[in-house]
């Protein structure tokens, strides 16, 4: 096992513990935490045995799993920002509308004399 | 189309507390239908502007110069049964006595109504050249060269708002207004407007230039 092995799959236990701490606090639902355990098990066992990999390396012709390893965060990452983008637009417009609504229901109209 | 005189200034301001009392007291003189769209300052604005005789709607969270512009404009038109909206600044930048040139363009038959700044030495060097340069860009972008888009004296009626609803909320909401102005072809007027500045560290500013001509792409891409 190379150094850099190590540190990924210290850094998967981690991450599996984080996904412990948010379903303690139920910021993760079962179906949730089942999803994220398995992925990042997923990982370990490849930062343990990438040879794994080299089955898929070969048929996409990557000439290392490193490479492979890459490509595949890179995509996932750019959904990721694609899919927080389009988020955490709605979620302004939400809140945006909301607050001029509540801003128009409170308007305070000076009294008739 | 001759307006009726139906017409409502809407003032949105942001942590003014400096000048509200004071622009108030100026735009009261000329008109008694104002609201004030205070959006979420964290000063006296709000409570000031609640001790005068005009409407007051407070956003509970700052939102930006352009939303707060467009709920005065919703209200006004929705509620209050506007026919038309000036818009000016809160921070006694605008000349309230020179209210009834822009009541006399709707007159005559103006949709749009920009105001525009004379005396440009009043204007500190670097904004008349950026100024200019926005008028440039959109006249490239959308073919009509508006002057003075970042004045934020300007006014509209309720059919030319319905056209240039505008989705900004930060300062991109001036350029906005005026490219939706020219892509719709609306007929706009000028007023000439006294070029006044008190602090010249508010407003715009050189950090939000870059993104306000990156949301002049945008305009010309979507619209």
């Amino acid at each position: 096992m190379t150094l850099f092995q190590l540190g990924a799959v210290l850094f998967g236990l981690w991450m599996i513990y984080e996904i412990f701490i948010f379903t303690k606090k139920k910021v993760l639902n079962s179906a949730e935490a089942g999803f994220w355990l398995s992925l990042w098990l997923v990982f370990i066992v490849i930062a343990l045995f990438p040879n794994l990999l080299l089955g898929i390396t070969q048929i996409l012709r990557f000439s290392r799993v490193f490479d492979l390893l890459v490509v595949g965060a890179l995509m996932i990452l750019t959904f990721l920002i694609f899919m927080s983008y389009f988020t955490q637009k709605q979620v302004k417009q939400r809140v945006e509308y909301l607050i001029k609504q509540l801003a128009i229901k409170e308007v305070r109209v000076p009294s008739k004399k | 189309m001759k307006i009726k005189q139906n017409i409502w200034v809407v003032i949105p301001a942001y942590n003014e507390t400096n000048y509200i009392s004071r622009v108030l007291s100026k735009v009261l003189a000329e008109t008694s239908q104002v609201i004030v769209v205070d959006d979420g300052s964290s000063d006296n604005t709000c409570a000031q502007a609640l001790t005068f005789p005009v409407h007051v709607i407070r956003h509970r969270l700052n939102l930006g110069k352009g939303a707060a512009m467009k709920t005065g404009c919703e209200y006004a038109f929705s509620q209050l049964g506007a026919d038309a909206v000036v818009m000016m600044d809160a921070d006694d930048q605008h000349e309230a006595s020179e209210l009834p040139l822009f009541f006399a363009a709707f007159g005559r038959g103006s949709q749009v109504v920009f105001g525009i700044r004379q005396e440009p030495k009043e204007m500190p060097w670097l904004r008349l050249k950026m100024n200019r340069l926005g008028s440039f860009l959109t006249y490239l972008v959308f073919g009509e060269y508006i002057l003075d888009i970042p004045s934020g004296f300007k006014a509209f009626t309720r059919q030319a708002y319905q056209t240039i609803a505008w989705e900004a909320h930060n300062y991109a909401v001036e350029l906005e207004i005026a490219a939706r102005t020219a892509k719709a072809k609306l007929r706009y007027d000028y007023v000439r407007i006294k070029t006044v500045y008190h602090d010249t560290n508010k407003g715009m500013t050189m950090l939000d230039v870059i993104p306000i001509l990156w949301y002049l792409v945008k305009l010309k891409v979507t619209l």
